[in-house]
């Protein structure tokens, strides 16, 4: 048998691993090199892969009886294994999937040394090797991988803390930076860049780009795009578990806050929403003597608010007056939408004095307009593109923090004018023939999905099209998606569920409202659903709701 | 620190002005906030800087130890570039100043060069650097836009090559008497009045020994010339007085401009102009209407004159002025606030650009090259 079986051995053993790696290596870069998710993948993969792990094991008991002793029937052998797992399909596909970070790169190294390593000594275990070695590369390289990660880790940490205190070092060296720390359950991003625009009005103002708002995510901003003559940062903060929101702000130092909302968001990492709630409080609780700017329309951040003992502005959306005087009770009923998800403040007292509101709002698919009013006295008329309600608050969080910045009210209005839409939030589009599509494919969750499904009552139009997914990240998902099926019903006419993991809940709610099936429509990925987007006539308003990367099935 | 870059010199006939203005300007910058670079620019158009260019009594003989710097495009950096050309970053620019005057400095020339390097700077971009330079073109954009001018006639070195008589004709048809200007020189270099046709070709020929296109325009008889500078000062238009400069002369030369009494800012001068209420309005409203539609930038000074019918007329547009005419704001800002306004505007002038849509994707590669191929 001798060496050159020895070789074709390792080979062998090296082209499963980098086929089933690879795909290994995917996954958890799409999951954070979690090792918990690892485990969970790997029972996915098992699952899917029964027939083929049946048809090694037959394959080694029929060796394995026949004992064979010729070379040339062990090279079948192999063959016939190697064929059996890229029968398991497309298996070099993932390759080209990964994105080859640093990080990535010292993964995928370090399992393939492992991997050559293993599979060497495996060729001294004679015997054994040829019945279990192949067919349990599959489990080995969950095995190896899992080693990779170990060995990793400390090498990890410390490239990673070096990263971070050279951001922060960079920023310290800057004396002259404003630093506003954005956080909240959802609407964080359209918060920031509504603040951006407006600020770039008046300030060079460099932002968090795209969703960045994790440590790694904003020192990248800093170590690269941070200048000398930068007058302001914003800063997008977020987090899946207490104590990240004051990590963050450590990191940054941040003069000026914005909590946005506290909602049930990643509540399957979080716990419960007490610790949602606590880990956003993060952020005022940091700004000792400095300003925060609060959402009043929801509850916890009203708790916030009344909490927080210095200087702090509030936001809300006056409809109706009811006492004489300063004081105006908000029967957040009337307000509709956004009280129902406010369930537990049915009566709120805001008091105008020192505080941000919107009065006369008028709310159309084309575009809303509403004054903008600060310590009872108006400050400008604000035109915006961005659709419903909730970017009406969204808007008056960032302009509270441009008043304060003194931002003069032209170019408050002119900021929030210019912002035509927001990345997969609410995105607006036209196809060929009219259609108009919005994309909310923008990590949607139980409490922000009614703003976007009442956004769909602003057109005039006969046929409205829910496409969507279903939740992720909650803690019961069947219940989270049979609320939103419900949720679909009162206001779509047609829905599209992709995706089998939540489609038995959303159908199931669907169906509890008697929506009609014949209008409830089940595809496997979105790519079948973008023909239909392109062709459909004007008469059609289609609404993305959430968008699954490929970790989710 | 923010690193600031200053542009002085350059190979025009107002090197020496330039170093006053550039000098003037760096004199009065934060030094606590701003780290200055200064790059002055040689009469054979290499970029220099050293330590010595700042105090105006180095200049011309005693520079001291320079070195050769320049940008490159996409990099908002400062290169050094020594001996076999090798060229060796010096440190990031944050923004930039020019303050240069006339061709290769107030054309638009160096705007092109920073705008190419995506560094910020204060003055006008490419196009109303370069249509303010160009007077022909110039009086061609103000009359399409309604604006009172002189009435004018351009003639090239080409036509007048080709059929001098031709041209001389069409200028007596003009009438007379005239000033003949060159197209793209500054400080009234070059210019000369003609009265009569028979000095016609002479001064013709003079003019064209300085550019190939000439501007004629028909002489008005000057009563008093108004002067008023303007900036954008985030997203308004700040207005500085106006101005009556003092002149003896029928039309004020170089030698008035800047060489008897030390530059523009020391002339004697009215401040605000004597003018009336309605032509205060009729200039503001030029100036306003002319610096957002050939959409400037930074500081710029507008000159008008009114003849003896008390009609106002547009004369020209200077897009680096003199001093960077501080003189005019003197009474609202000091010069270190307008500085600092300059500066912030331009940066934030940098990113209103980039938000802008630039890429559109499009299916033109797939349709190849319709039977071109090596």
């Amino acid at each position: 048998m001798g060496v050159l079986f020895d070789v074709f051995f390792v080979l062998g053993v090296l082209i499963i691993a980098i086929m089933n790696g690879s795909e290994i290596i995917y996954y958890s870069q799409l999951n954070g090199y979690n090792v918990s998710s690892l485990w969970r993948s790997f029972f996915d993969k098992v699952k899917d892969n029964l027939l083929n792990i049946f048809m090694c094991i037959v394959i080694i008991v029929t060796m394995y009886i026949v004992n064979f002793q010729n070379i040339y029937y062990e090279l079948i052998y192999l063959l016939v294994t190697i064929g059996v797992w890229c029968w398991a399909g497309n298996q070099f596909a993932y390759i080209k999937k990964i994105k080859y970070t640093k990080r990535a790169i010292r993964q995928s190294i370090v399992f393939l040394i492992l991997t050559i390593a293993v599979a060497i000594l495996f060729c001294y275990i004679h015997s054994f090797y040829l019945a279990i070695g192949f067919p349990l590369c599959f489990f080995l390289n969950y095995i190896i991988y899992f080693l990779t990660m170990v060995l990793l880790f400390p090498i990890e940490k410390l490239i990673g803390a070096i990263y971070l205190s050279k951001a922060k070092k960079k920023l310290r060296k800057h004396n002259r930076l404003i630093k506003i720390g954005i956080t909240g359950s959802f609407g964080k991003t359209s918060v920031k860049e509504i603040l951006n625009s407006i600020l770039s009005q008046e300030y060079y103002t460099l932002a968090t780009p795209k969703s960045y708002n994790t440590p790694f995510g904003i020192s990248k901003t800093i170590n690269e795009n941070l200048e000398n003559a930068h007058e302001i940062f914003v800063c997008e903060m977020g987090a899946k578990k207490r104590g990240e929101i004051n990590e963050l702000c450590k990191l940054v130092d941040v003069d000026l806050g914005i909590v946005t909302a506290v909602g049930r968001q990643h509540l399957s990492t979080f716990g419960s929403v007490e610790n949602i709630y606590k880990t956003k409080k993060e952020l005022p609780d940091y700004l000792y003597k400095k300003l925060c700017v609060f959402n009043l329309m929801n509850f916890y951040t009203s708790l916030m608010y009344k909490d927080f003992v210095y200087q702090k502005i509030g936001v809300f959306i006056l409809k109706h007056r009811a006492i004489a005087g300063n004081k105006f009770v908000v029967k957040n009923k009337q307000v509709g939408l956004i009280a129902k998800q406010a369930r537990r403040a049915v009566f709120c007292e805001y008091t105008k004095l020192n505080n941000v509101y919107a009065k006369n709002i008028k709310a159309y698919g084309a575009e809303t307009t509403f004054d903008l009013n600060y310590n009872g006295q108006f400050v400008c008329k604000v035109t915006t593109a961005l659709l419903g309600v909730h970017n009406i608050i969204n808007i008056l969080l960032a302009s509270a923090l441009a008043i304060v910045l003194n931002v003069s009210s032209s170019n408050i209005a002119r900021g929030v004018k210019n912002l035509k839409s927001i990345n997969a939030r609410l995105e607006k589009k036209q196809n060929e023939n009219g259609a108009i599509i919005i994309n909310n494919g923008y990590n949607s969750n139980i409490d922000s999905a009614p703003y976007a499904l009442s956004v769909l009552k602003l057109f005039d139009v006969k046929n409205k099209v829910v496409v969507t997914p279903g939740l992720i990240e909650c803690k019961d998902d069947y219940k989270c998606n049979y609320e939103f099926g419900k949720l679909i019903a009162k206001h779509a006419t047609e829905v599209i569920v992709v995706k089998k993991k939540n489609r038995q809940a959303i159908v199931d709610g669907l169906k509890s409202q008697k929506f009609p099936s014949q209008r409830i429509h089940t595809v496997d990925s979105f790519e079948s659903v973008k023909e239909v987007l392109s062709k459909s006539t004007k008469d059609y308003v289609f609404l993305i709701e959430n968008d699954l990367p490929d970790n989710f099935r | 620190m923010v690193n600031l870059v200053v542009f002085f010199g350059g190979e025009s006939c107002e090197h020496d002005v330039s170093i006053i203005t550039g000098l003037q300007f760096i004199s009065k910058v934060n030094e606590y906030l701003y780290n200055i670079i200064p790059i002055y620019i040689d009469k054979n158009g290499d970029w220099l800087t050293g330590k010595n260019l700042k105090d105006l009594d180095n200049f011309p003989d005693n520079l001291g130890k320079t070195v050769k710097v320049g940008i490159l495009d996409n990099d908002k950096a400062l290169y050094k570039i020594g001996k076999s050309h090798k060229a060796k970053k010096i440190c990031d620019i944050d923004v930039a100043v020019i303050c240069l005057h006339g061709a290769g400095g107030e054309d638009g020339v160096i705007s092109a060069s920073l705008e190419s390097s995506k560094i910020p700077y204060i003055n006008s971009s490419v196009m109303p650097s370069a249509v303010c330079m160009d007077k022909i073109v110039f009086d061609y954009i103000v009359a399409g836009m309604g604006i009172a001018k002189v009435d004018f006639l351009a003639v090239t070195k080409f036509e007048y090559d080709e059929d001098k008589f031709e041209v001389l004709d069409r200028i007596k048809n003009f009438g007379f008497p005239i000033i003949i200007k060159p197209a793209r020189l500054g400080s009234s270099i070059g210019i000369n009045v003609c009265k009569n046709y028979d000095d016609l070709e002479r001064l013709l020929e003079n003019s064209f020994e300085f550019d190939c296109r000439i501007l004629i325009e028909r002489y008005a008889n000057v009563k008093k010339e108004v002067n008023i500078a303007c900036f954008l000062n985030k997203n308004d238009i700040v207005l500085s007085k106006t101005e009556e400069p003092i002149s003896k002369h029928e039309i004020l030369d170089f030698g008035q401009k800047y060489v008897a009494s030390c530059g523009m800012e020391n002339m004697k001068r009215i401040m605000p102009a004597n003018i009336s209420k309605e032509q205060y309005e009729n200039i503001v409203d030029i100036v306003c209407r002319v610096y957002s539609t050939l959409n400037m930038f930074g500081v710029v000074r507008f000159d008008f004159f009114i003849d003896e019918n008390d009609k106002l007329y547009i004369n020209e547009v200077n897009t680096i002025p003199g001093s960077m005419a501080y003189y005019l704001f003197e009474d609202t800002y000091s010069y270190p606030e307008l500085i600092d306004m300059w500066l912030a505007n331009a940066l934030i002038r940098n990113t209103n650009a980039q938000m802008k849509v630039k890429d559109y994707s499009s299916s033109i590669l797939k349709q190849g090259l319709n039977g071109f191929k090596k």
